[in-house]
Formats: C-alpha cells, structure tokens, sequence
C-alpha cells in the first residue's frame, strides 16, 4: 500500500521513550505515523496536514494535551483523537469525553492495547467513509 | 491500563474494590474482579439459585455493584449501551447489517476460578494481559485469604506484572519510592505517576549508594526523574540510603509510607530483598506495597 493510502496518524509524547516504543510499532502494523515531543510542533503541522488519527498526552511543558485536542477537532472533527496520559484524573477522562476523543488509555499500558484501539478507531473512520 | 482485582470474602477485599473504582475511575482501565473458590457445580442458574449454590458469587456481585456505584450512571464508561441494527463493513466494500450491542466503552467483568488461588490468580492476571494486580491484606500479620495464608505474598512474589497490596483504612500521605536509579523501567514510573494521582501524596524518590559519590550516570538519572516529577506539579525529593542499611530503611518506611519497590528483572532490588523479605515487608507493612515490574 502506498504511503498516501495508508491511515495517517500522528503521536504527540513530551516523553521520547513513549515515542520510541510507539511509532516503530504502530509503522510495524502499516500506519503512516509521525511523531513529535513538542507541542508547538505538532500543533503547526495539524494546520498543514489532516490526520486520520491523533494520539496525545495531556500533561505536557507548553501548550497542554486538553488545547491541542481542542485545536485537532477544531480544524479537523473526524480525526478520532485518543488520549493516553501518565497522570490521569476523572475530571480528565470527562472532559476529554466531552471534547469527543476516541478512546482515553492510561499509562502504563501495553502495546497490543492502544494497537487495538487504533484498530478500532480506524474501522470506525472506514465505516465513516 | 488493565487492572485485576483479585478478591474473597474478607473485609479487606470491600476497601481494594473502593480503591480501585477510585484509580479505574481516574485511568478508565479495564478491570476484572476475580475470586478462587470452590468448583461451580451447576451452568446457567439462575442468580438467586447461583449465590446459594457458592459462596462467592454473591460477594463478586457486591463488589461490583459497589465499584459500579462509584460512578455516576450517565458518565459511567462502564456502563451497557443500548443495542441495535447498524451497517458494518464486513469486508472492503461489502456492508451488512448486524444487530450490535454496544458494549460499555471500558470492561468490567467478574470471574470465578477453582483451584489453588495463586495460580488461578496469576493465570486470571496472564490471561488478561494485566498491567497490575490489585488485592486486600489486614494491616498486620499474617494474610489470611480464605482459609489459606499469605497469597498475596506469594502473588506479589511470582507476578509478571505490578501488584498493589492494599491494607485498609489507611490514610497515605507519602510514597516512599525505590527505584533502583540504574535500571528504571517507564512502567514502573507510570505506574507511580497513577498512584501519586490517586493518592494525592508527596512522593519520596530512594536512591541507592554504596557510601561513594554516585557514578554521573546515576547522578544525571535521579536528577531527571526529580525534574520530571517537578515540571508536573508534584511535591518530590531525593533521598539516598546505603546499599548496607536499605532492608532495614525499607522496613521502618514501610510503618508510615506506602512503599514502592521496582523488583523487574534487572533490578538491584530484588537481590537485595528475596522472597522472604517481601513477604516480612508484606505482614509488616502498616501500610499498602506496590511492587512494580
């Protein structure tokens, strides 16, 4: 499958390690995956380019995980956004439902779980189509 | 995060299960409430006719009332969605239309073993793929589980993932944290990171010396984890204990800290503190012990 065809996701992770893990993994499964551990960064490329799926942290130095997944549904609502966070709250979990994420994963968790999800949220984007 | 909550009939168990709505009510994870009885001699009972029947199965249907009930119903992520006929993509380009039930969007289920509990447990925890094993003990002595002793010991001792060993009705103010600064896994910190949330306690970071300066590596790794845990808003801070003296120290933190000891493969810590000392710290941990792989 061409890289144009292939569901576009992109990972934003303060920590590099997650990153690390991360993308090679989900590329491994045949997404086209870009990563950033700046905010800013991946807040300017999301006004270059759609992506299918955004997964971010939320407790991060400058701009907070909650602005950015407001600015991705913003300038494009049917990317699915899925949360993963070190420091989860319930008023985070409730309010990232609120602003219409995909899913909300914890940390620590393995990859075959948030390999699952993204499964599911691309199945979901398909059936969108 | 995948969470089993391993319980029996004692009152301990009711306070892990709070515990735990608590933290899945934080990260949302998956959860599995699992109790090791008696075989089940019947298939498909009715409910009244099936808590007669084991005794256990009415306590897992409490436990998960009362974890259900932590939750208010419309935010709940555990509860049932209504069912339907909807299109679904079968294959590329062929959609037919199924009847779906949309489940809740994390699981909670309850499961009955039979057989020895730590190895029910341990397969409940392998089967699951858990990312932590949570269970009940009395503050003091010997942990009783339903006419057996010490199964969280051997539990906490022969996992392949972190077990929190929950004593009950204590108040935790600090997490005493032994990292082991050369080998720190990520998950381990996670894991940390989701209990100094729950808990909403200070955080003490223990250092390992042999009495000499610390290698810079060392150094460099202990002064990350601060700053991490700085530029997040928490309230943490260093302290560095001999090699010679740190069963000693872990045994007197452990009568007012939660204890937390990184015991994965690699680690220091678990040649430091065989079995035996895991379980002593165990029985005579005032408070709850997080071992963390």
């Amino acid at each position: 499958m061409g890289d144009e065809q292939k569901t576009k996701i992109l990972i934003l992770d303060d920590e590099p390690i997650v990153l690390n893990r991360l993308k090679p993994a989900l590329e491994k499964s045949g997404y086209n995956v870009e990563a950033f551990s700046r905010s800013l960064e991946a807040s300017n490329r999301i006004m270059e380019q759609d992506f299918d799926i955004v997964i971010t942290d939320l407790k991060m130095e400058g701009l907070d995980g909650m602005e950015f997944l407001t600015q991705v549904k913003e300038r494009s609502p049917l990317t699915e956004v899925i949360v993963i966070t070190g420091f989860a709250t319930m008023e985070t979990a409730k309010e990232s439902f609120k602003k219409g994420v995909f899913d909300f994963l914890a940390k620590p968790f393995k990859l075959g779980e948030i390999k699952e999800v993204v499964a599911k949220a691309e199945s979901k984007i398909r059936g969108n189509r | 995060m995948r969470i089993l909550v391993a319980v029996d009939q004692h009152p301990y168990s009711a306070h892990v299960v709070k515990d735990v709505a608590k933290l899945a009510g934080n990260t949302w994870a998956d959860v599995t409430l699992v109790g090791v009885g008696p075989k089940m001699t019947y298939i498909g009972q009715p409910s009244n006719k099936a808590e007669k029947k084991h005794p256990l199965t009415k306590a897992l249907r409490n436990y998960r009332r009362n974890f259900l009930d932590y939750f208010e119903k419309e935010e709940s992520p555990y509860e049932k969605r209504a069912c339907n006929y909807e299109f679904v993509e079968v294959k590329r380009g062929v959609w037919e239309e199924l009847y779906i039930c949309r489940g809740a969007m994390k699981d909670l289920k309850i499961v009955l073993r039979s057989g020895n509990p730590v190895k029910e447990i341990l397969a409940q925890s392998q089967e699951d793929d858990s990312d932590l094993i949570a269970m009940g003990c009395y503050k003091s002595g010997d942990c009783q589980w339903e006419g057996a002793v010490n199964i969280p010991q051997k539990v906490a001792n022969n996992a392949a993932c972190s077990v929190l060993v929950i004593k009950k009705e204590k108040k935790i103010r600090k997490i005493a944290c032994c990292l082991d600064q050369e080998n720190i896994s990520q998950k381990s910190i996670e894991m940390i990171n989701q209990m100094v949330t729950l808990y909403q306690t200070e955080l003490e970071i223990v250092g390992l010396t042999d009495g000499t300066a610390l290698k810079p590596m060392v150094e460099k790794n202990l002064d990350a984890i601060l700053k991490y845990y700085n530029a997040r808003q928490i309230k943490a801070w260093i302290k560095l204990v001999d090699v010679a003296s740190m069963a000693s120290f872990i045994s007197q933190e452990a009568r007012r800290s939660m204890m937390a000891l990184w015991m994965g493969e690699h680690s220091l810590l678990s040649k430091m503190f065989p079995r035996g000392k895991v379980d002593k710290l165990i029985r005579g941990s005032e408070s709850s012990v997080l071992l963390l792989r």
